[in-house]
Parts: C-alpha cells; structure tokens; sequence
C-alpha cells in the first residue's frame, strides 16, 4: 500500500538521524558496520534542527520545509515541522500519530502494511545496533570513515523494492547529517539535519 | 370382555400409529420466530429478523493463538484464502488489503457518482485552486505519499474521502499483512456466512469447514514454521458459534442427563414394581401422551416447535405418574380394574387440575406458549385415558408390588408427626412470605443475556476479540421501510441528511447508510449534473493552477476522468457484484415480504435522546428507531409478564375447579394449602439462592402446582381409604415423588439456564409438594381420625 510508506520512510530515517545526532564517540580503529552499531546503542537522547527538500516531479520547484526533531531512546521520535506550515509527527513503538496542517489528527499502526513495517522495523534496528534485523530487510553497505561515513540500505524485499529504490544516511560519528530517500517514481527528499549543540 | 380389551387395545394402537403418521409429515422448527408475540411491534418483527437472520447473526470471530507472529500470519493467510474460495462464506477479512482490491477499483471508477462532495460548485476555479493548494501542503507533509499517486487523477481527494469511509471501522493492527493483536500473540479474522444465523445446521457445516481450513493450513505452511504451528489453536466466537455450541451442549446435556434419569428412575420403579414388564407397561401412557401431543399441535399449528417439543415432555412428566398411581395401589392379587374405582375420581380431579393450570396458555398470544398448552392438555389426557383403559387391559392378572409399600414408612411417620408439623410448615411458609416480600431488587430476570447459555468465560472472550477486531457491537438501528430498492435509498438518503448534524454534535460517532455505497438513481444523476463539460472544467483548472507550483500538464487524467464519468452508467447493485460493497449494501438493505427495508447502523451512540428526538423531528412513521437491547429485554418482559398473568389464571381456575369439585372451600383448602405451601418455599428458596427469578423457573413452579396437586388431592382423600390402602397409596406417592425429584435433580447439573433452572425449581418443589402435603393431612387425621377405620367407602365394592 501506498498509503503513509514514505511517512515511514520518514520517521525511520529521521530518527535515524536523531540517534547519530550528538555525543560523538572515538573513532574505532577499524570502521565496519559492527562499530557503527555498537557506537548507536550508546545514543539515549538528542535534539536537533532539520531542514527538508522534496524534488515532487509534477511540482515545478522542490517543496522546503523544516522544524525540530526529538529522539528518545529506544522508540520515541517526535518530529515538529515549523515551516511553511505547523505540523507535527509522533512516533511511540508501533503507533504513529499524526497532526496536519489542516487540524485533522490521523492514527496509524506502523504495522499496517507490511513495506512500512520492514521499514520502520530495519531502521530500527539500525538504532538498536541489531545488524541481523536490518539484514532482513535491506542490504547495508558502509563507505567512508568514522568521521565521514555513508551507509546505503538497499532494500530487499520486492514489494518495498517496487517503491523505494535506495535509502542513503551521511553521519560523522554517531551523529547523522543528512538522509537522501531515493523513490522508484524518481522523486526524492534530501534531508540535513543540524543537531543541537552538547 | 376380552373382545373389549381387543378393542381397547385396537383403537389405542391405531390412534399410536395415526399420531406417528402426523408426526411424520410434521414440520419442526428452531428459530425464534414462536417467540413472536402473534401481532408483534414492528420494531419487534425487525428484532427477531435481525436475530434470526441480520449481519450480526451471522459474523463469526476467528483467532488463532499458540505461535509466533510470522507463523500466526502464515496460518492466517491460508486459513482466509480457504475460506474465500468458499461460497457459503461472504466476507472473510483478516486485515490482507488484495482482498479488497475490487472494492478499489470500483471506488475509484465510480468515485465521481459516489462522492457526496460532488455537488454544483465543487470544480469552480476557486474550489479546484482550494484543492491545489491543500494538494501541495499534504504533498509537503509527513503523509504527502498518501496522496501522491491519486493526485494527478484526483486533485480533489475524493477517493481518499471514500476510502476513508470504507475503512472508518477500527481496525486492529497487523503483522506482515493481517490482522494481529496488540502484542502479537493472536492473528484475527472475521468471517461472515451467507447461509442466515437461524440456519443452524449452515452454521455448524460453516464452523466445521473453518475448522478444516485450519487444520489445512497447519499442515500447508512452511517446512520451518511446521513444528509450531503445530502447536496453535484456533478460538472461534460469535453468535453463530454460540447458538451451534448451545445446542450441541443441549443436546450432550440432553442427552447424558436423560439418561442418567432414566436410568435412576427404572432403578427406582423395578425395585418398588419387581418387574421389567410393568417398568415398560408404566411408560406406555406418557409415551402415548407425548405421540398425542405432538401431532395436536401439528394439526392444530401445522408446525411444531422444538421448544414446545423441549419443554412439553417434561412438562407432561406427572404422566408418569398416573401409571405408577395405577399400580402401585393395586393389591396384591387383586385386579387393576378394581383398583381404578377407587383411584380414578383423584386421578381424573389431578389431571384436570394441571389441564386447568396449563389452558391459561393457550390464550397466549405466543405461538410459543400456546403451543406448550396444547401439547401438555392433550398429552395428560391421551397418558390419563391410556391409564385408565388401555392399562388395565394389558396388566397380567396377577401382579404384585408389595414391596412398594415400604416407600411409605417414612411419609408415614411425617402424617404421624403432622400436629407438630404443620406449625412448622407454617413457620417455613411465614419465613418464605417474609423472604420474598424482604427481597430487595426486581424479582424478575428481564434481561435476556442472563438467559443466554454462554458461560462468563466465553462472553469475555467475545467482548475481548470483537474490540480487538473492531467488529461492530451494533445496539441502535434506523430502520426506514420503503415498496422497492430504489425509493428505499431515496428514503434512506433523507433520513441519513437529517442524521449528520448529530454526527456533527457528537450525539454519535457516526452510521452507515446503502446510499454511502449504492446512491440512488437520482442521487447519481444529480451528481453527474453537477461535473462541468470538458470545456469548462480546462478552464477553471487553467484559472485555479495558477499561483500553485503543479506543472500545468500533470491533471491530465482528471480532465479525461471527469469527461468520462458524465457519460458513464448509474451504478447499479448488480455492478457491485462479487465485491465487499455488495455485502455491505446487502445487509443493509433487504427485502422482506413484499417491502424494502433499510437499516442504518449507528455507531457509539452517547446521546440516545437527542437521537430519538431528531427521528421524531423527520416525522415518518413508517421510520423506526431501534434499541435492539432494550427492544430484546422488552419482548422477554412481555413474555414474563404474560407468563406470569397466565400463571395467576391459571391458579385461579385450578382453584375454581377444586372448589366445585370437592363442593367444599375446607376441603378445597385443605388440597390448596399444603400446595400454596411448596410453592411459595420454593420460590423464596430459587430468589435466595439467585438473587432473581428466571422465566424457567416460573415454568418450573407450574409444574410443581400441576404435580404437586396430585399429590395433595390424593392427601386429602386419603382418610377415605383403609389402612393398607392407604399406605399403599402413600406410596405410590412417594415412588411418583422419587421419580420426579430424581429425574429434574439430575437437570439441575446441566450448564444450560433452561435445563437447571426447571431442574432444581421442580426437584425442590415436588419434594416439598409431598412433604407439606404429608404433613399437613395429619391435620384432618387428628381431627377426624376414625376417617382412617372407617373402611370401605363404596368406591371399592
């Protein structure tokens, strides 16, 4: 189902984002994926600025958007977007509430379709540091160092392939930076993400 | 003489085989509609359909626990692609979205006709730029995707607003695709049949198929997922499942306890009758009974219900006891005929006593109830008549039930002990008075729940997988009755008008209506009135494009889309066929003996005045508000309150009949007290025990009146009698007594409210019924105790 995938791809990815936000641990000697992990288990709590472009192609310029993001460990993510117009994401476990600009609140289950549920549920477990749960779904691959790193998830599934072409996250450390989801149609958002100082 | 008996014999066996010939061709039948008052409400009527036949009746909830989740699922798949390849099933949702993909595609097709937006003015440049812009924020948004895809088709959201309604009923959360609970532990289904709820032979075949479904699907997962779904159980609810396990409880119940009684009762009569052939020769009259009533009713109704059938039998049980009158007061060596003398005015008197207190009923205007009296007279008769003639004719000429007599030892001793004894009858009736006028609360069970079979635990387990599921607990209904389909919706859509302010106010969450789905003609008409020409309509987009970021070619689709759904055909019911909105319309909108009527389900509904107000405000009659709660518990009021009215007539007459027939209101008191005694004990002790009296038990003290007036009629003759005659008579009392205490006690172990509920009320009152009796002839012996020496009385010479 189309409905509310990339709401999810969004949440994971932003908090992804928020768990790489802040307290940067030392480099490990070796950078794999292994480290990566174990580096986002120590993240309990970060804030941060975000600031969106979405490339929509029967939009004649990308849509800006940009707001405030909170992650809690180990499930809680709550993504207030400020500008153009106030709306507002909160994601607990599986429940996924959400305000739009036009007042209307919507309620969803994250596992209501099974695309956003291998979704939410691998990015997930990239926060947690569980490399087999991500294994499931997508294909990870790590580039770059420590301090400048790129981890593309390629998913697996054919049904979430038919959607999402490759999700990609820049992080320097446990910090996120940005995340670029790449869709099937061509469309695609670009995130950055500019955590709070401490 | 012989040649008499022959004949005797001849006419019994050919009145036998012509009542098995009736019973033969007769009609039996199960469903509620005997429960009918004959001129019923029209909220009643609708009631009953819906029970019998409604969406409701025919919904079962499926769980599958024991695993885990991705097997659940797996097993969940299978079960519902199974069952969907099944005709006897009409919905199967476990959450799995192709299932509906018909209903998309027709939705989408259709969107035009069925979107209540679509009105004069909805594609004006204005309206289209309002959209637009909406259209960019909620592509912007964190559910942009939602819409994305429809958008250049559907820049106006309407088919988001009909999925939206589709979907408007909580759903539980899923698991790779279907329906699961909460915490994963159960993967859930919904399962509607076609065949109606009443049909209960349909809804056994439909739960064994879901069972063979289940246990395919066990077997067709998944080499690694084998072992434990293994393991898993399926739990099935609802009100099919209950009203099939209710009567194969019943039925075991029936069945298992029967036997039990019957096997204690034979042990009790071949001990007191020394013989296997006299146990048979007793039955013949209540057989005999049974056979006559049956087929009366059948002539006289030309069906029978199994209620009538159920509750007759035993309501005809004293039947038995005419035969055990019969021979166990015949002396030794002596002939039944000369017994039967003495006896028969008692026999005659008791019989026509419980005639009288059964007649009441067949003024009821139950079919239900009148049935039951016609059964029950007519079965005491044939069982008295088969006593008195047929009986005596195939006795041996010489039996003997000596033994028998020591039955009455004990009652014996309680005659002796009567002039200390009535005081405590007394007292015991002071304090049953004092309990029942003490009671605190209604006396009476008026709700029908309580008379439901279903043991707490599996209540609770329905309440628990219908929130999990979200299926509609429904209680309020709109019924709107109309001559055919079309000025059905018609009608139904104006009500449904006048129902959306309360939506609004929040006096409900909201209803369903056919017309959400099937509009009328007119209605889809009048929409496609209001969709501009192609000429227009690229104008005004032109002028509402402007200002929005959209590149200007992207509603193509929408422009071609609208142009065809001016010139597409009115969506009839026929169009829907085979798709989830098919049945969705179907039950709600039925046709039944020559009309149309609509239903309309309203959901959660928190301000049942204002609703009730605002049906009054439109003003139809032919409209009907229905609280299917309060208008079930309302009909089983009726029924008690009528039960209870035929109960008093019913008394009044047997005391009629005994007062004419004993020319004597002491003598009449006599037989009336010790009954009145027993009965009002009985009652106190049922309403101590339970905190309420149900309508079985109402049934039950019937039968006490009707067998324990016997019992005291034959007290009250008793100082009539010589010694040994006397005895003898005590005894066959106190063997008839066993009998039937015995053979209800064992009922009261049944889990069934009807079965227990007559049980017990029987076996106590039947016990007290002798007791009192007993006790209370001592009265009249002390008085008059020469009475016991006075010898013959004429009736044995």
């Amino acid at each position: 189902m189309q409905r509310s995938w990339l709401v999810i791809v969004f949440v994971a990815l932003v908090m992804v984002d928020a768990s790489f936000i802040a307290s940067a641990d030392p480099p490990a000697p070796v950078w794999q994926l292994p480290q990566l992990m174990a580096g986002m288990q120590t993240v309990r709590r970060a804030t941060a600025s975000f600031a969106e472009l979405k490339f929509v192609q029967m939009l004649k310029q990308p849509l800006q958007t940009s707001g405030r993001l909170i992650y809690v460990a180990p499930d809680r993510l709550q993504k207030a977007t400020l500008s153009p117009a106030p709306s507002e994401l909160i994601v607990v476990g599986d429940h996924l509430s959400v305000q739009q600009p036009d007042g209307k609140a919507r309620d969803l289950s994250l596992s209501e379709y099974p695309e956003i549920g291998a979704l939410i549920d691998s990015i997930r477990a990239t926060l947690a540091g569980d490399s087999a749960t991500l294994a499931r779904y997508y294909t990870p691959t790590l580039s770059g160092t420590a301090s400048d790193w790129v981890l593309q998830l390629e998913p697996r599934d054919q049904r979430l392939r038919n959607l999402l072409t490759m999700v990609r996250i820049k992080g320097i450390g446990t910090s996120i930076r940005g995340v670029e989801t790449m869709e099937r149609d061509g469309d695609r958002t670009e995130m950055t993400i500019m955590p709070d100082p401490g | 003489m012989m040649s008499g008996r022959r004949v005797i014999i001849v006419v019994w066996l050919a009145g036998l085989l012509a009542g098995c010939a009736v019973i033969m061709r007769t009609d039996f039948i199960t469903d509620m509609s005997a429960f009918l008052p004959r001129s019923p409400r029209p909220a009643q009527q609708i009631l009953v359909d819906q029970l019998r036949e409604g969406v409701v009746s025919r919904l079962i909830l499926l769980a599958v626990e024991g695993a885990s989740s991705d097997t659940l699922a797996a097993l969940s798949k299978a079960i519902a692609g199974d069952l969907r390849a099944d005709p006897q099933f009409g919905i199967v949702s476990n959450g799995d979205e192709t299932a509906f993909a018909r209903d998309r595609d027709l939705l989408w097709r259709n969107r035009y006709l069925l979107s209540p937006e679509v009105v004069p003015g909805h594609f004006s440049p204005a309206a289209l730029h309002a959209a637009l812009q909406a259209d960019v924020q909620l592509l912007g948004s964190d559910i942009g995707v939602l819409a994305k895809q429809s958008i250049p088709a559907d820049p106006t959201g309407e088919m988001l607003r009909l999925i939206e309604a589709f979907a408007s009923q909580s759903h539980p959360a899923t698991h790779d695709g279907v329906w699961m609970s909460a915490d994963g532990s159960r993967a859930l289904l919904m399962v509607q049949t076609v065949a109606a709820g009443f049909d209960l032979d349909a809804q056994e075949h439909a739960l064994q198929r879901i069972d063979a479904a289940f246990a395919a699907a066990r077997r067709g997962v998944a080499a690694e997922m084998r072992a434990e779904a293994g393991k898993a159980r399926l739990i099935a609810t609802g009100p099919p499942v209950f009203a099939v396990q209710t009567r194969a409880e019943m039925k075991s119940d029936v069945k298992r306890l029967s036997l039990i009684a019957t096997l204690l009762v034979a042990a009790i009569l071949l001990f007191a009758y020394r013989s296997a052939s006299m146990l048979v020769l007793g039955l013949l009259p209540v057989l005999s009974g049974v056979i006559a009533g049956i087929a009366a009713v059948s002539l006289a109704f030309g069906f029978v219900h199994g209620i009538t059938l159920g509750f007759g039998v035993t309501l005809i049980g004293e039947a038995v006891d005419y035969a055990i009158y019969l021979l166990t007061q015949t002396a030794p060596g002596a002939a039944p005929a000369e017994t039967l003398p003495r006896i028969w005015p008692t026999l005659r008197l008791g019989m026509l006593t419980s005639v009288c207190g059964f007649s009441a009923m067949l003024l009821s205007s139950f079919t239900g109830f009148a049935q039951l009296g016609l059964f029950t007279i007519t079965g005491l008769v044939m069982a008295l008549a088969v006593t008195r003639f047929v009986l005596p004719a195939l006795l041996p000429r010489r039996f003997t039930t000596t033994a028998s007599v020591a039955f009455a030892v004990p009652v014996m001793a309680l005659i002796r002990a009567g002039a200390t004894l009535r005081f405590v009858v007394l007292g015991l009736a002071i304090a049953a008075v004092m309990a029942l006028l003490l009671h605190h609360g209604a006396y009476w069970d008026d709700e029908l729940a309580s008379m439901s079979p279903l043991p707490a635990g599996e209540k609770a387990l329905d309440d628990r997988l219908r929130h999990e599921i979200g299926a509609p607990d429904v209680r309020y209904l709109l019924v709107v009755q109309a001559a055919d389909r079309e000025a059905a919706l018609v009608e139904s859509e104006q009500v449904a008008a006048r129902l959306k302010p309360l939506v609004a106010n929040g006096a409900m969450a909201g209803f369903d209506a056919p017309g959400t789905w099937l509009p009328s003609l007119a209605t889809q008409r009048a929409r496609q009135a209001a969709l501009p020409d192609a000429a227009t309509l690229a104008a005004n987009l032109a002028q509402a494009i402007d200002g929005t970021p959209f590149r200007p070619d992207t509603f193509a689709p929408f422009l071609a889309d609208v142009a065809a759904a001016r010139q597409q055909p009115l969506l009839r019911r026929e169009d829907l066929n085979g798709s989830g909105l098919a049945l969705r319309i179907d039950s709600l909108l039925v046709q039944t003996a020559g009309h149309w009527l609509t239903m309309l389900p309203l959901r959660d509904v928190s301000n049942t005045s204002a609703v009730a107000e605002a049906v009054a405000g439109i003003g139809d009659k032919r409209l009907v508000f229905l609280d299917l709660k309060e208008e079930s518990d309302r009909l089983l009021g009726t029924y008690l309150h009528e039960a209870l009215t035929l109960s008093l007539a019913g008394s009044i007459a047997i005391a009629g009949l005994l007062l004419v027939s004993l020319r004597s209101p002491r003598r009449t008191a006599v037989v009336l007290l010790p009954l009145a005694a027993a009965v009002i004990c009985t009652a106190a002790i049922m309403l101590t025990v339970a905190g309420r009296l149900s309508i079985f038990n109402l049934f039950g003290l019937l039968l006490v009146a009707a067998v324990g007036s016997n019992y005291c009629l034959f007290f009250e003759r008793a100082p009539d009698a010589d010694d040994l005659a006397r005895r003898r008579m005590v005894a066959s009392l106190v063997i008839a007594d066993l009998c039937t205490v015995v053979g209800f006690g064992i009922l009261s172990f049944s889990v069934i409210p009807v079965l227990y509920g007559i049980g017990r009320t029987v076996a106590i009152g039947a016990c007290l019924s002798l007791l009192f009796g007993a006790a209370l002839s001592a009265d009249r012996s002390g008085v008059a105790g020469r009475g016991w020496r006075q010898g013959n009385h004429g009736w044995t010479s």
